[in-house]
Parts: C-alpha cells; structure tokens; sequence
C-alpha cells in the first residue's frame, strides 16, 4: 500500500500522460500526409481504371506522365513538411565523443622481478621456509599482496616504497585489465601520497613518481583525441567507438592524487596543470563518461586548487583561450562552462573567463566588454532569421561570465545593458512563438530579468 | 510564537516570489516528453545553484526548495538529472550546515549548534502531510532500500535507472545522516550529553520500531559483499558500487560509534527506558560472521576502519580465547586488558596446546584470516615512536604462524597468511 520507493508511478512530472502521442500526431502530421497521399493516390488509380473501362483504346503515356508529376509533388511536400519539423525538433543534447580506437597497451614489468628489493630481502628470512617464495612464484606472490592491502600497509609502516614497486604499481595501474589489480594499485598510490601531506604519521620516501608524459600516453593509449589539432567529434548515437577502458577511473584518481601534494611536491609544472584542467572538461563532455562526472568533478577541484596563488589568473586565461579555441559552436559550450562547479573563488573565476572567451569567439569580437554586451543587446529576436539556439548560448554564457565573478558588480553599466538585453528576449519573444529554443531563451531571460530587478 | 519566529525568518532569507518563481520552471502542465522535463529540471537546479550557492552571501534554499530538489534525486528519469541534484544537495549542506560545532579551540568549549526546523529528507514523524508522503524517507524505506540494493546488484533485470537511482539516494542518505552524526559526537565525547545523540537522525532512524535492527545489520552486511562482486561491468557501474560500498562502511561505522556512545551514556546513567534496548550491531556482526566463513573474509577484505575491524576480530577471537582463562585471571589479578588485545592473544598461540585448541574451535583457515586482519589494522596504529610495540607484535604474529604449522603439519598456510607473515617479517627487518 505505502510503497514509498517504487518510483515508477509517483510522479506526475514524468510520467508522459497519454495525450502525448495524439498531440505528436497533431504536429507531425507525417502519418497524416501518408494516408492524405495514399487517398489521393488511389483516387487516381480508381479513376484510371474507371477511364480505362470506358475508352480500351485510350493512349495512358500522356496520363501516366501527369500522374508521375503528381507523385513526385507528393513526395516533395512530404519532404518539405518533414524538413520543418525536423527544424522544430531539433534541439540537440550536449555530448563528444572523445575516444576513439584503444591501442595495445605496453608490455608489463614481469621480467624485471628479479630487481624488487622487498621480494629478495624476503627471501633470505626464515619465514620463507612457510612461506615457500621463489623467484618464480614472485609475481603471484605480489599481486596478492597488493590486493589483499598488505603491501599497503607494509610500505606505509616501513615509510618508504621501493623504485619497482612504484613501477609495478603505477603499471598496474594504468593498463591492467583487472579491476582488483587495478583498483588496489590505485588504493596504493593514493595513500603513499595522501601520506607526505598528513599532519600524523611519516610521509613515505617515495623512489618514483610517475611523470606527466606517463600519464598522457595511457590516456592516448585509451583512444583520447588529446591533440588540439584534431577536432574534437560530435557524438553520435549508432557511434560504434568503444569508449576509454575501465582504466580511467584509476588514472583520474592518480591525477587528483598528485595535484593534491603539488603544493609540497610539485609533479606536473603549471602549463600541465593547465593541460590536465581542459582535459578533465572534455571528459566531462563525453556521455560514455557520465557515470563518472562526479569523479571528474570531484578530480577537477584538486586540480583547480593545486595552482599557486599568483599563477591562477593566468593559467585560467590561458585555459579558457585554449578551450574556446577548440570548442564546437554549439550546445556544447553551455556544457562546459556548466562543468565547472563555480561555487568556490577559484571556479568562479574560471567559469567567467571561460564563458567570456566563449563569447569573444561566437561573436568574432575583439572589443571591450561594453561592447560584448551591446552586440547582444544588438541581436533582433524578432527577426525570422534570428538564430535563437545561439541567442540562448549566448544568454547562458553573458550570465555566467558577469556573475560568475564581481564584474557585474563592479561595472553597472554592464549591469544595465545586460538587462536590456533580458528584456528584449523575455519581452520581443512571444509565447506563441513556435521557433526551435524560442520558449527557453524567454523563459530563462524572464527569470533571469527577475534577479536583475529585484536588487 | 517559535513557529511564527521561525516562518518569518524563512520569508526573510528566500523571498516568497523567488520561491514561487524558481518552483514554477518545475510546474509544467504535463505535455512534456522525458526530454521537456528533464531540461526544466536541470534549468530549476541551475536557478537553485544561482540564488543559494553562487553569490558569497547566498539565500538558503527553503524547506520547499529542499523537498523539490530531493524529489528529483528519488524521482528524476534520467541519470544526468539525478547526478546534478545529488551533487547540489552535498554542496547545498556543505553551504548550509544545520548542525555544527562552533566555539574556539583556545577555550576548549565546543558546543552545537542547530537549525531549528531544518529540512531532512528522512521523515520519523507518525502524520505525514500529504505532498510529502512520497518523498520523504521513512525508517522501512531506509530498510527497504538498503535490500532492494542486494536485490539490485545480484539480478540483472533490474532496471539500470532504478538500479543507479537507488545507489545515488541511498550514498546521499547515509551522507546526510554522517553531516547530522558527526558534529552531534564530537560534543557528546566532550560534554557527555547524550541528547545531542539521542536527536541524531541516525538514532531516530534506527530506533524506529518500524526497523528491525538484526535484519537490517544482516542485509548491510550481504549488501556490502554483494557489492565487490568482480563481474564485468559498465564504468559508470564499478564507481557506483564503490561509492554505495563506501556509504555503506560508513553507514556501518557510524552505528558502532553510536551504540558505544550509548553504552558509555548507560553506564552514566543519562538514558532513560525510553531510550530502548538493542543489541549493538558489533555483536551482530560478529555473530554474522560466525555462522558463514565466506561472509568472514570478504568482509574483513572490504571492510577497511582499522579500529573497528580490530574490534571485531578481537571480539571474535576473545569468545573463543578468554573464557576458559577468565577465572584463573581473576584470582590471580594480573590486568585484564592483557586478553583483549591483539598481542595479549596473540600471546595464548605461543602455547602449542593453547594454539591447538583454538584452531580446532574455529578452523585453521579462520584463525589465519582473523590474524591477518587484525594485524594489518594494529600496524595503522603503530607509531613510529612506538618501536617495541610494533617489534613486539610483528613477533607475536610470526610465532603464531609458524606455531600453527608447528601444531599440525597438516595445516595449510592460506596465501593471505603468507602475505601477512611476509608483511611482519619485513616490518621487522626495517626496524632492525
């Protein structure tokens, strides 16, 4: 009686009542004009054959003619009506696709066992007569070790991991295809780390770290488009693309990881922070990854944090330009700068620039920020020929690079024009209006208009 | 009075239009495709996320605002939408903590602060008003949820939404009870009111009689291990599992510190009958795992708080370990602590009929599995400055490995034995 956790029937929102399909009728109309052209067509034949019965010596090249000219009006208006509910319809979804092929990983590090100092200190203990370890059961031996949590343990009680330790583990890591291997390693690395900024406890004397063009090449060898030279590929819904290998998971939480010591031990430099920062926004672009947006989220506030004081508004320059250099011209930038959390100072600023050089790029325009904004104000929604998915990205990106830092504060002249320009797309639009993103761009600028006014 | 103070005080922090307004993007007539409602939704958190988080002195959301964003996380139809209202519910408590501890370190004092007639999305109340009855969180749905989760993972034709849905409000619920949980108990261990506790929404919800508390420790438990199963699996899937596993740990620690703190408040003796009796979930547990040996060690395998997996392994070990030596103890007075402690029983298998004994008692594979565990969360306590402990205990768990071998050549070292043998004997060597 009181099931409070069936979902499925509870909400009213969601539910699509069942008028849907007639009203979809009503403005398709597709079927409608198959049995329309049907009626007609065999109308025609009724006729034909009606004409054939009175006259046998009746000449139908001419006829058939007329009637091939008739099919074919049929068959274009049919394909004209779709074309303009095709417009109507579309207004697509963000998403990329930002992996393509996965290439063979490299070979693992089993060879090179014989080099693991624990492996040989152990092996001349006493405890290795129960024990039983031989060089050639050493690689078992390890990865049990690893999965069980010994390993752990051992190296963070004994504060210091061993070069090939640190090799294996990050190999692991990146490419295994196991997940208990994988994961444990990645348990492994995050506490070795996580231990040189705790206050109790040693911080483990790490031999070696991975660097940054390690890290880039997994990723490239999980089939992303890192280079910014390759355009970046829309997704597409029959996309036969396998996606990056569950891998990727464990690369992001090494790369949050090390950003998060940076600040005692700096592992990337400043331009790959930078590189690492619009990296994880293109993950976040691609569907294949949306389970994991908070796993990105989560990587991108480490990665955002570990700038230096003064080396922010810089790197954050050169990661907006970098960004909207690359970026399609579509939903997908809203996308973007809705990736950033812009809560905190330091997103806050980024998701500003972003979207401002996301305007400077949609609108091919190289002036001040008066300027930015009378070109919107500018913009005659009224007009047919009005491009209004583009009116709206540009509404979502003004709101978020003036209030997304003080600029709207500090400048109210900005201030101003940005609310007449709310008042065009709220007032001039019409709620008639039957335009692809006609009601969003007026029912956001409406809200919008709202906050403006009331302080 | 209060309740007019307290509605006045909502109307001031978020105006009434704004509420109606923002509100309204999610009052669509209806006529919508998944798509429509999913948009006006994501529009809807967006406004949320403008009003209450962006701006440094942003309008805390109301109890309305709340609920709807909760409605979405529970009802929402896609997993975009369910994320994002997920996401601004953790930042919306991060922003708005209804209960924290506030006054200065230097003096010591802390006290807790709350929010009277803060939203919850648990509702332990007996009336419930009618718009809220759907959404908010009775104690059987917390119970309910938590065996739909077991029931999710092990059969395939679940849905993948509902499956998803699930895992995101029952990681948000626990989180929700933790920011409740944690404040409340760090002023309890100082000032040992135990009210702070007894109004936590954790005791509220497990001391519903609509809980049957063995039952729902039981399904944690096989929900945790359900959760590891190591089959193929979409991403998205691997870092939701993890994440329901990790709720789920903390879900389980959090009891265990509750039921200690309301021990420590009976024996002050600031409970009152009303308080109730249960068993505390450490008995059950250990009880549990008692009965099933593949539970034990994929338990202890998951199962990753130190200081409560030594408890529980000790517990364990000490129903078979310290009852036979209790009465000599006694007479003979030496500190009866000695028992409950790793070393103290790891002391007992340095005596082959002893070590005999328990082996045969609890099985030879067990008894290593117990060991092992135990010694891996007692080396996250070794100091550094604490050398001898640490020499001692590597010791005594090297002894009882190679007594178990000594007792009965038959028994076989488990792998996870040799790895824990190994570990020891390489603590060791870095000490030396």
């Amino acid at each position: 009686m009181d099931e409070p956790l069936d979902f499925e029937n509870d909400d009213p929102l969601v539910n699509p009542p069942a008028t849907l399909e007639q009203r979809r009728k009503k403005v398709i109309g597709l079927d409608d004009l198959l049995s329309d052209f049907y009626k007609e067509k065999s109308k025609i034949l009724n006729k034909q054959n009606r004409k054939r019965k009175a006259s046998k010596l009746y000449d139908s090249d001419e006829d058939e003619h007329g009637q091939e000219a008739l099919l074919s009006k049929y068959v274009d208006d049919c394909q004209n009506q779709m074309d303009e509910i095709d417009g109507e319809e579309d207004i697509r979804e963000w998403g990329l696709s930002m992996f393509g092929d996965q290439k063979t990983p490299t070979p693992s590090l089993h060879a090179d066992l014989v080099s693991c100092c624990l492996l040989k200190e152990f092996m001349n203990t006493q405890s290795n007569q129960v024990v039983d370890l031989r060089p050639d059961t050493g690689a078992n031996f390890l990865e049990g070790l690893l999965v069980n949590g010994c390993l752990t343990r051992l190296v963070l009680t004994r504060a210091c991991a061993e070069k090939f330790i640190c090799k294996w583990t990050v190999n692991l890591l990146l490419y295994s295809s196991k997940e208990d291997l994988r994961s444990s390693a990645c348990d492994f690395w995050c506490s070795i780390l996580s231990s040189q900024i705790e206050i109790n406890g040693a911080p483990v004397e790490i031999d070696w770290l991975p660097n940054y063009q390690e890290l880039k090449e997994a990723l490239e060898s999980y089939g992303f488009r890192i280079n910014s030279s390759q355009d970046v590929e829309l997704a597409k819904a029959d996309s036969e693309s396998q996606g990056p290998p569950p891998n990727i998971r464990a690369w992001l939480k090494l790369v949050a990881a090390c950003c998060q010591i940076r600040c005692k031990n700096p592992i990337f430099s400043t331009s790959q922070v930078e590189e690492i920062v619009e990296i994880l926004v293109w993950l976040l672009l691609d569907r294949g990854l949306h389970g994991l947006s908070l796993l990105l989220h989560d990587c991108l506030i480490s990665v955002i944090g570990s700038f230096k004081k003064e080396e922010w508004v810089s790197s954050c320059e050169e990661i907006a330009n970098s960004l909207a250099s690359r970026v399609p011209q579509d939903i997908n930038c809203l996308r973007i700068v809705e990736s950033v959390s812009g809560i905190d100072a330091r997103s806050k600023l980024l998701r500003s620039s972003i979207s401002n050089k996301m305007l400077v790029v949609l609108l091919d325009h190289k002036g001040s920020d008066a300027n930015l904004l009378s070109s919107l104000m500018s913009i005659k929604v009224k007009e047919k020929n009005c491009n209004l998915m583009k009116t709206y990205i540009f509404l979502v990106l003004a709101e978020n690079w003036l209030f997304s830092s003080k600029l709207a504060e500090e400048k109210p002249v900005l201030r101003d024009m940005w609310a007449v320009f709310l008042r065009n797309c709220s007032c001039q639009i019409n709620t008639t209006d039957l335009r692809p993103y006609a009601s969003k761009v007026r029912t956001r600028a409406a809200y919008l208009l709202q906050g403006c006014s009331s302080n | 009075m209060s309740k007019a103070s307290s509605s006045s005080r909502v109307m001031n922090s978020y105006d009434g239009g704004l509420e109606a307004n923002t509100l309204a993007m999610l009052d669509s007539t209806g006529d919508k495709d998944d798509r429509d409602a999913n948009e006006d939704r994501l529009m809807f958190l967006g406004a949320v996320r403008s009003a209450s988080l962006v701006p440094e002195n942003g309008i805390p959301p109301s109890k309305k605002m709340y609920q709807a964003i909760f409605r979405i996380l529970r009802f929402g139809k896609r997993l975009e939408v369910i994320t994002a209202s997920f996401q601004i519910l953790k930042q919306l408590h991060q922003r708005f903590p209804w209960v924290y501890v506030s006054g200065s370190a230097s003096s010591g004092k802390h006290e807790l602060e709350t929010i009277e007639e803060a939203w919850s999305p648990f509702n332990f109340g007996s009336d419930v008003g009618s718009d809220d009855k759907e959404t908010s969180v009775r104690s059987s749905s917390f119970q309910q949820l938590i065996q739909n989760m077991n029931k999710g993972v092990s059969e395939p034709e679940e849905s993948d939404l509902k499956i998803l849905r699930n895992m995101f409000l029952f990681e948000y619920l626990v989180h929700f009870l933790k920011l409740d949980f944690t404040p409340r108990h760090q002023v309890y261990e100082e000032t040992m009111d135990w009210s702070l506790l007894k109004e936590s929404s954790l005791n509220l919800l497990l001391a519903s009689r609509k809980v049957n508390f063995k039952h729902l420790m039981k399904d944690c438990l096989s929900t945790m291990c359900a959760l590891v199963d190591p089959s193929e699996k979409s991403i998205s899937m691997v870092e939701l599992q993890k994440g329901s596993l990790s709720a789920m740990k903390e879900l389980l620690v959090m009891i265990m510190e509750l039921d200690a703190s309301k021990k420590k408040a009976d024996i002050e003796g600031v409970t009152t009958r009303g308080d109730g009796v249960r068993t505390p979930a450490l008995e059950i547990i250990v009880d549990e795992l008692t009965y099933d040996g593949y539970l034990l060690s994929s338990f202890l395998q998951v199962f990753d708080n130190p200081k409560w997996k030594l408890e529980i392994v000790l517990q364990y070990l000490t129903k078979y370990i310290t009852k036979p030596s209790v009465r000599t103890r006694r007479s003979n007075g030496p500190p009866a602590d000695e028992s409950k402690t790793l070393n103290g029983i790891l002391k007992s298998f340095s005596n082959g009929t002893n070590a005999k004994n328990i082996t045969k008692k609890i099985g030879p594979g067990i008894v290593q599995i117990l060991i092992g565990h135990a010694f891996l969360a007692q080396l996250t306590f070794a100091n550094a400055n604490e050398g001898d402990s640490l020499t001692e205990i590597c010791n005594s768990v090297i002894s009882a490995f190679t007594n178990l071998k000594r007792v009965d050549q038959k028994i076989e070292i488990l792998p996870f034995g040799k790895e824990v043998l190994f570990t020891a004997e390489m603590v060791l060597k870095a000490k030396a």
